[in-house]
């Protein structure tokens, strides 16, 4: 009973949630979904949104503000104004939280330099002028041919 | 039942200690019966650890609620096979777990009839207790298996629902044999550096264990992705959260290892680069745990309720300094014999390039997961680093990775030609560029899907080129037909055609990842009864709503019939699942997949009208990664087992010892 009970009280509340769902905003637009995605929503953005009272919330928030004829920018420009950067699911690309996106590919871009030096160093002049003559080796054709003469061995010997 | 259980567990703290302290004896004074001695403390220490486990496991089935870890995280009503998988649901039994496998392994590499006589023994068993007396200071102090509660519930707080999932008994066991398998190469590694044995010994001994390792690491990480999508319902399988990316670093670093010692193997080149890998792996394992344990980042994988993950991160810390400060003492050592490459245009170019690319990738990861903390320490800002962050940046890195793959098979050891290059890549250039164009003409425009999928069919043609190379020589020389050629060919060699069977299955992960991730559409509606949603090429039409009971648990059902282009493909019935004793429902997907795409249907909410919300996705080519995923285990079983190059034992060419 106790369990019924509680089945009904949560269907009635999915239901008063759902309702401005299908009614107020489209929710599935491609403009609406790309600003969404960019807000965390104090962790609850992986949440259910008929269930999640939170991120109905922003849901809402979100669809009167584009109706309100704002862009996407302005409108997650308020919310890091309102709430700081943790508004959002990825650091801004201004001040230190710059440094999030580029730390990355500045390091891989010196450890390119590092590795182009390193091999360079490591490829020696002279072997490199014996080479100029050398056929490069095939480890396929090389293996083939052991086994070949690993079979003969193994037929004569 | 109390008493057997912490008994065990100081017995445990006790025989490590005095195991370590024996191979240390042992070592000084080279004397043979103390080593003797500390291998009996290893098998003991097994057997011990077995019984605590086998006791953990009793009382839990047996819904002994007078046992703290028993009643948080069981109830009576649980099957049997989620009472014993509880065993991993909280932090005291998932480090039971890993000391368990941790002395398991110990006793592998001591008892090894490879290792047989080996003055590297003592070392690596040395190094490995050191791990151990750890986990049992850790097990002994802070989280107890067998710790009592004030008072005894009537009734246990049951397992987490979402965690009641085939994919859930498997998926952390297997990432821990890969996080404990790693121990073993590090220890070798260390015991090597300690001995003064600079070859390549170590690497050769540990080739079947570190690959292992990676496949438990690949393992564990597709099947907590495989679990994530059909169970949380939120219609993705990666979500970069801070535990996920722990288990992602060190198999990025593991697959960076096991490219680079193939130089160290064949020009003695890299040492220190591959000593510097396989401590990093480690050390990441163990942040890994110290991220899981610690809670200082959200994650929905956190255990963190205790000051475990200090303890971690001193652990970390000491592990790191000691091996480094091993490694430069040794560093006059490794520069020595060293080889050189031959030309600018080689496979050890290539496979350096490979490895930059995949370390970058760990750092990429790092970086990101840390980010939030440094942001927090330097000023006071906190920052959300989610999905948006890793999708742009690990994109242009992995493209990069898949180019890097796509022509690694094809270029030459020591040196290759223009005249080489220009052979080899002609056929499968000529090909991608026909793909790309058919890409095109298929109407697809965003940058990144074209180039995606163009890396990877260039990544196939190379592939099957080589292979086909390789066939079309053998069956010149040997006159045998095509088919036989292709399975003498590739039994023959092992190591490298079950590597290239993995690239086949990165490729395929990869086809399925950029699919899903840039041509997924997905919609949310609510419907009465006969109504129809309609989505990419589906009509989705809603018959019912229903209740059912399970056991004690009560599901709320929809039913929908499913066509596609006017076809009737099916019946699709997404699920609601009420627990009697946890609060939160769970969502069981409803789904229908094929190779081009995944219907993938989630019950959100419904109304007393029966009137509900669905919401709705269709994910190009996902089935592609859970398939790439079993041809990448297929590749790497094929690599480890069997062959004659799997038989051959490495000759032993180091410091000569009284004591092994």
């Amino acid at each position: 009973m106790k369990r019924f009970v509680f089945l009904i009280i949560f269907s009635l509340l999915l239901s008063v949630n759902v309702i401005f769902a299908e009614e107020d905003f489209d929710y599935n637009s491609k403009e609406f979904q790309s600003i969404v995605r960019m807000l965390s929503m104090e962790g609850h953005s992986g949440d259910d949104l008929a269930t999640c009272p939170v991120k109905q919330t922003y849901y809402n928030e979100v669809a009167g503000l584009l109706a309100q004829g704002k862009t996407k920018d302005e409108i997650l420009n308020d919310y890091v104004d309102q709430l700081g950067e943790e508004a959002l699911t990825a650091p801004v690309k201004t001040g230190f939280s710059l440094t999030a996106w580029i730390t990355p590919f500045l390091l891989l871009f010196l450890a390119t330099f590092f590795v182009y030096f390193l091999i360079k160093k490591w490829v020696s002049p002279n072997q490199c002028g014996d080479d100029l003559n050398r056929e490069f080796i095939n480890e396929t054709e090389t293996e083939i041919l052991l086994s070949v003469i690993e079979k003969e061995r193994k037929k004569y010997f | 039942m109390h008493n057997i259980g912490v008994l065990t567990i100081y017995l445990g703290l006790a025989i490590s200690i005095y195991s370590f302290i024996a191979f240390i004896v042992g070592v000084i004074k080279q004397d043979q019966k103390w080593v003797n001695s500390g291998k009996n403390g290893v098998l003991t220490l097994f057997l011990l650890t077995s019984l605590t486990i086998v006791l953990l496991l009793y009382v839990l089935a047996t819904s002994q609620f007078q046992f703290k870890y028993v009643s948080m995280y069981t109830s009576s009503d649980l099957p049997i096979v989620y009472k014993l998988s509880a065993l991993w649901a909280g932090n005291a039994g998932s480090l039971l777990l890993w000391t368990f496998l941790l002395t398991m392994y110990t006793t592998m590499v001591a008892f090894s009839n490879k290792m047989k006589g080996n003055p590297m023994v003592p070392y690596i068993s040395t190094i490995m207790l050191g791990n151990a007396i750890f986990f049992y200071f850790i097990l002994a102090t802070t989280t107890r298996p067998f710790e009592l509660n004030d008072f005894i519930p009537s009734e246990g707080n049951g397992l987490n629902p979402m965690l009641q999932d085939p994919g859930m008994i498997i998926h952390p066991i297997t990432l821990y044999l890969g996080y404990v398998g790693l121990a073993v190469p590090f220890a070798f590694a260390i015991a090597a550096l300690i001995l003064k044995n600079v070859d390549s010994f170590w690497i050769r001994m540990t080739r079947r264990w570190t690959l292992l390792a990676w496949l438990f690491l690949t393992l564990g990480n597709l099947l907590g992705g495989y679990w994530a999508y059909l169970e949380l319902g939120w219609g993705g399988y990666w979500a970069w959260d801070p535990v996920e990316n722990a288990s992602f670093m060190p198999w990025l670093t593991v697959t960076a290892f096991l490219h680079s010692v193939m130089i160290q193997e064949r020009k003695g080149m890299l040492k220190v680069w591959n000593l510097s890998l396989i401590i990093l792996s480690y050390a990441l394992t163990l942040f890994g745990t110290f991220l899981v344990r610690s809670g200082v980042l959200t994650s929905v994988h956190a255990f963190g309720d205790t000051n475990l993950g200090t303890y971690f991160l001193i652990f970390m810390g000491i592990a790191v300094i000691f091996a480094m400060y091993v490694m430069m003492s040794r560093y006059h050592l490794l520069k020595k014999d060293s080889d050189h490459f031959e030309s600018f245009f080689s496979k050890e170019s290539s496979f350096l390039i490979n490895n930059l690319i995949l370390v970058c990738a760990a750092f990429a990861v790092f970086w990101g997961t840390i980010f939030p903390l440094i942001s927090e320490a330097v000023r006071g800002t906190k920052v959300t680093v989610g999905v948006p962050f890793f999708n742009t940046v690990m994109s242009p890195i992995l493209l990069s990775l898949l180019f890097i793959l796509a022509i690694c098979p094809l270029i030459a050891w020591q040196k290759s030609t223009i005249k080489n290059l220009q052979k080899n890549f002609l056929i499968p250039a000529l090909l991608t560029i026909i793909v790309a164009i058919l890409l095109f003409i298929m109407g697809i425009r965003t940058i990144y899907p074209i180039i995606g999928f163009t890396l990877v069919a260039f990544m196939l043609f190379t592939h099957i080129s080589e292979i086909f190379r390789g066939v079309k020589a053998r069956s010149s020389v040997t006159l045998e037909n095509y088919p036989i050629a292709l399975i003498r060919l590739i039994s023959k060699n092992r190591r490298r055609y079950g590597g290239y069977t993995v690239h086949f299955g990165i490729a395929l992960i990869a086809i399925g990842i950029i699919g899903s991730q840039n041509f997924s559409v997905e919609s949310m509606k609510t419907v009465a009864i006969g109504e129809k949603i309609n989505i990419a090429d589906f009509e989705i039409t809603y018959e019912n709503l229903a209740q059912k009971s399970e056991g004690l648990n009560d599901i709320i059902f929809a039913e929908l019939k499913v066509q596609k282009n006017g076809k009737h493909v099916g019946y699709i019935q997404p699920e609601k699942i009420f627990y009697s004793n946890w609060q939160q429902p769970s969502t069981e997907v409803g789904m229908i997949s094929s190779w081009q795409e995944d219907l993938y249907i989630v019950i959100s909410a419904w109304e007393r009208d029966l009137r509900a919300t669905f919401v709705v996705r269709v994910n190009p080519l996902v089935k592609w990664i859970w398939t790439g995923g079993v041809v990448v285990v297929i590749g790497t079983l094929f690599a480890i087992w069997g062959g004659r190059q799997n038989q051959v034992i490495p000759r032993y060419r180091g410091t000569v010892r009284k004591v092994t």
